[in-house]
């Protein structure tokens, strides 16, 4: 395999280290980028490109791995790994966050940069074959970087339906890499891109910098140490202001050597009036101009598919507004009445009431003598006969259905147009429209919602959003519980419940907003077209976050019963009970009872409300008496997977902070929500 | 002593906005100074700079004399035209444009209107859509290039928010405070030239750039500058 040979070795910066830890979702394929460099003479290969471009289906394809695919910028959060075959070799590969530049914007793109400069590889760039121009900047700062690359042209079909021809062989000669059209979706022209992808070279195309920057570049790369093979490219991402790589090599190098590079760069500042960066990337995006007039031609376009149209009228002031209320009206009726009520009561009452439970009972009563040893498996906090239904009856079919929805409307492209439709409703959180996508995966998983808050763009965006997913996002599970249990009330305690939280996450939102120090970082998001969904796409995609939920939440189940087992048999969950008790009573107002349900929500949110949906059902609560302890539990901390997403992704400090805060807001909301509604006597 | 066309230019200046005040004719030795340009060069008021000046301007055939009372004569009036005009479209550039305190708007106008040739004067004047008054108000003369396209009243270079749905146009410049965001606008592509289509402007602007869509704020559609399609501008 061909390599270029001295590259650029920047051990990888603290935050990829954070971002790409094992036990994120998918987490066998997850790996750290520490770990890479040092394992110098694996072959690798990595897919990258500009999001949403289908590098994911490549990868699936070149790798037989399934990498979660969807149709929104920001799905890989991570870098997933598999292995490929190529003329019987086996190759490493590895698939990236889309980026649009090597400079870096936001975390995931951090995560892509850093794996490309880190190792020494070959790259599949994907590509959108009607975005040519958008492919060609990247492809120019790839050969910059001095990696040897391919240029898979993906989407040809979309290209060719709206009308666009692209002379790949032209384009080829031009760049001086290999050029492969394919449709990833067919699998076609996959075959010819993996025997490409060994004679992999370095592009031989160079941008013509305005003079300030050549000036600039060539007094820099005489400073940088001869050894580096990519000083020409380093110089641009310091011209550039890339905080990140400018750390890194003030770490690397000689103080003399960071001081003439800072004078140059301010040198050259100095004689324009615009930022260095903005020249830079104009000067590529004028070279890859060039480079697209001379190999793309676009004949118009009669008339516009229904489809598209379609795509514009999701965004649609007035259209996108019945589009939004219709899929969100699909959405509770797969989720909150398909799989919550009747998914569930059959689970729960037919397989495990009336089949599993009592041959688990048969089974425990009959093989084990000790009575604290059957309390273990079949008692009141017994693994068999509560963590079990509840993990799998309770949580599964309503999570299942969750994801299910979720992945279509992924497949279809309708999530960046809900963020523009929320633009306006994130502001008053402080965020833009962006945030709506890890709120809304919040609604499914908190656990989840909150490793993608990455895909915003600033600290202050994340910690915004992390702190109202552990504060006021019910997930998809408790969410079914708190809709049965209001189910059964008055249309008013659902109009409150939702009141109450809307104002809670608004007012924490922009509270949190003013305190934190930074701007509101600008909405700037890309649309993809509307597509038809693949059935299958959305179903492998389906699976495997499934198949995460039994691997990462599960366990936590299991392991949170044992817990609450222990803290019952040791009595402490009495003390607990005891301690606890005063404040849910008189401070809430609910039964004794109730205690526990709190007790286990520090467990997990919707163990917490299933403990309620018991007592409800049990006839123990009044309708004002499941507003407050639905509002409270909703409010109430994180679960525990949760809370250690927190603290992977924000750090110790921040997350006790959070949690700490959470739990004290929780029992403040309840309490004076109990204390309003008895003063107005509001009956429900 | 040498006289300054620059100067000459300010007296013409002068006497056209007195001129427009109702002042005219002027007495000579008592000038409507507050009307004159400060910089570069300050004119002394009433000093003796400015007699020269105007007895070399009546001897051009700039001004007519009346003993004490000047006036433009028939040669002066277009010049002076030209020098106001000048100046007001400077300010317009200046202060609608790239938003610039009045006060440098001001001094910087005083010194562009005497360096400005003919042809950068129409271009300008194109550029921001043959404006009919400066920001403070007073009339900006009329030039060759306003009398033959006098149907169009819309500047070419508007804020993109100012742009009908679905109009096409190109982008101009980008007028942003926020560094990184003009960058990531730029690797979007959308950057000066390229083409750029207006799709909606509720509830948040969203843009067509070549084949990229993007959804953006809506400060970015007061940021964001193009150059109208003049075959596409709505009458």
């Amino acid at each position: 395999m061909h390599f270029v040979k001295p590259q650029l070795r920047l051990t990888p910066s603290k935050s990829s280290c954070t971002c790409c830890s094992e036990s994120i979702c998918c987490s066998e394929s997850r790996e750290r980028l520490t770990g890479l460099s040092g394992q110098r003479h694996t072959p690798s290969l990595i897919v990258t490109g500009n999001p949403n471009v289908g590098k994911s289906v490549i990868f699936q394809l070149l790798t037989g791995r399934y990498a979660t695919v969807s149709n929104y910028p920001g799905t890989t959060v991570a870098v997933t790994r598999g292995s490929a075959s190529l003329d019987g070799r086996v190759v490493r590969v590895y698939d990236t966050p889309g980026i649009n530049s090597l400079f870096a914007a936001s975390e995931d793109e951090l995560v892509a940069r850093d794996l490309l400069l880190g190792e020494r590889t070959t790259v599949v760039q994907v590509s959108d074959a009607k975005n040519l121009l958008r492919a060609l900047t990247l492809t120019l700062e790839l050969a910059e970087a001095g990696l040897p690359s391919v240029l898979d042209l993906n989407m040809m079909d979309e290209a060719r339906e709206r009308r666009i021809s692209i002379d790949t062989k032209k384009l080829s000669g031009l760049l001086g890499i290999s050029v492969v059209p394919t449709i990833a979706t067919q699998r076609w022209g996959i075959e010819r891109l993996r025997r490409v992808i060994l004679q992999a070279q370095q592009a031989r195309v160079g941008v013509c910098y305005p003079k300030v920057i050549e000036d600039a570049i060539a007094k820099m790369v005489e400073v940088l140490p001869k050894t580096l093979g990519v000083r020409k490219a380093l110089a641009l991402f310091w011209l550039a202001g890339d905080r990140n790589i400018i750390e890194q090599l003030k770490k690397q190098f000689d103080p003399s050597i960071i001081e003439a590079l800072t004078a140059i760069a301010a040198q050259a500042q100095e004689q324009t009036s615009g930022p260095l960066g903005l020249l830079i990337s104009q000067a590529r995006l004028r070279e890859a101009e060039r480079l697209v007039k001379q190999v793309m031609t676009t004949a118009p376009l009669e008339r516009q598919r229904w489809f598209y149209r379609l795509g514009d009228w999701a965004m649609h002031p007035v259209w996108g507004v019945p589009i939004l209320v219709g899929v969100l009206v699909m959405m509770y009726f797969l989720v909150g009445n398909l799989a919550a009520q009747r998914g569930v009561d059959f689970l729960e009452d037919v397989v495990f009431g009336r089949y599993l439970t009592p041959v688990f009972q048969w089974v425990v009563q009959g093989a084990i003598p000790w009575g604290w040893l059957k309390a273990l498996f079949i008692g009141e906090y017994g693994l068999l006969t509560m963590a079990l239904p509840y993990a799998f009856a309770i949580i599964l079919p309503i999570v299942g259905m969750f994801f299910l929805c979720f992945g279509l409307l992924e497949d279809v492209g309708y999530l960046p147009r809900l963020a523009v439709m929320a633009n306006r409703f994130c502001r008053l959180l402080g965020l833009n429209g962006k945030a709506v996508l890890p709120l809304v995966l919040g609604l499914g998983c908190d656990t989840m919602a909150t490793m993608t808050a990455r895909i915003l763009d600033s600290d202050r965006d994340r910690i915004i959003t992390t702190l109202l997913l552990a504060l006021g996002i019910p997930c998809s599970a408790q969410l079914g519980v708190i809709l049965a249990m209001l189910a059964g009330r008055p249309p008013l305690a659902l109009g409150i419940w939702l009141g109450v939280l809307l104002m809670v996450i608004i007012v924490v939102g922009q509270a949190a907003s003013r305190i934190l120090p930074g701007e509101e970082s600008p909405f700037l998001y890309e649309i993809p077209p509307l597509r038809t969904p693949k059935l299958s796409n959305v179903l492998i995609k389906t699976l495997g976050r499934i198949e995460w939920y039994v691997k990462e939440a599960v366990p936590l189940f299991f392991l949170g019963t044992l817990v609450l087992f222990l803290l019952d048999v040791t009595g402490a969950l009495a003390v607990f009970e005891r301690i606890g008790t005063p404040l849910i009573v008189s401070w809430l107002g609910l039964p004794a009872k109730a205690t526990s349900a709190f007790l286990v929500g520090f467990l997990r949110r919707d163990f917490g409300a299933a403990g309620l949906f018991a007592l409800q059902r049990n006839g123990m609560l009044s309708g004002v008496q499941t507003v407050v302890s639905l509002v409270t539990i909703t409010l109430f901390v994180p679960c525990i997977a949760q809370y250690f997403m927190m603290v992977k992704e924000r750090g110790w400090k921040l997350a006790n902070l959070m949690a700490g805060f959470v739990f004290g807001m929780a029992l403040l909301v309840g309490g004076l929500l109990l204390r309003v509604l008895t003063l107005l006597r509001v009956t429900l | 002593m040498t006289i300054h066309r620059e100067q000459i230019e300010e007296l013409l200046e002068l006497c056209w906005t007195a001129a427009e005040d109702g002042l005219a004719p002027l007495d000579r030795h008592q000038l409507p100074t507050q009307l004159l340009c400060f910089l570069p060069h300050p004119i002394e008021p009433n000093g003796d700079v400015q007699q020269e000046t105007i007895d070399v301007m009546v001897q051009e055939g700039l001004l007519l004399s009346d003993g004490r009372r000047i006036r433009l004569s028939a040669t002066g009036t277009p010049q002076a035209k030209e020098v106001v005009r000048r100046h007001r479209l400077t300010e317009v550039l200046l202060h609608t444009l790239l938003d610039i305190s009045e006060e440098s708007m001001e001094s910087t106008a005083c010194q562009v209107e005497h360096i400005l040739n003919a042809e950068v004067t129409e271009a300008v004047c194109t550029f921001l859509g043959h404006p009919p008054i400066c920001p403070h108000g007073r009339a900006i003369p009329q030039g060759h290039c306003c009398e033959t396209s006098r149907a169009r009243l819309e500047p070419l270079i508007v804020p993109l928010a100012r742009l009908t749905i679905g109009e096409t146009a190109s982008v101009a410049f980008v007028h942003t405070t926020r560094h990184a965001y003009l960058q990531r606008l730029s690797t979007l592509g959308l950057a000066p030239g390229r083409p750029i289509r207006l799709r909606q402007t509720q509830p948040a602007l969203v843009v067509q750039v070549g084949e990229t869509e993007l959804a953006l704020d809506n400060e970015a559609g007061q940021e964001i500058f193009v150059r109208r399609n003049p075959h596409n501008t709505p009458a």
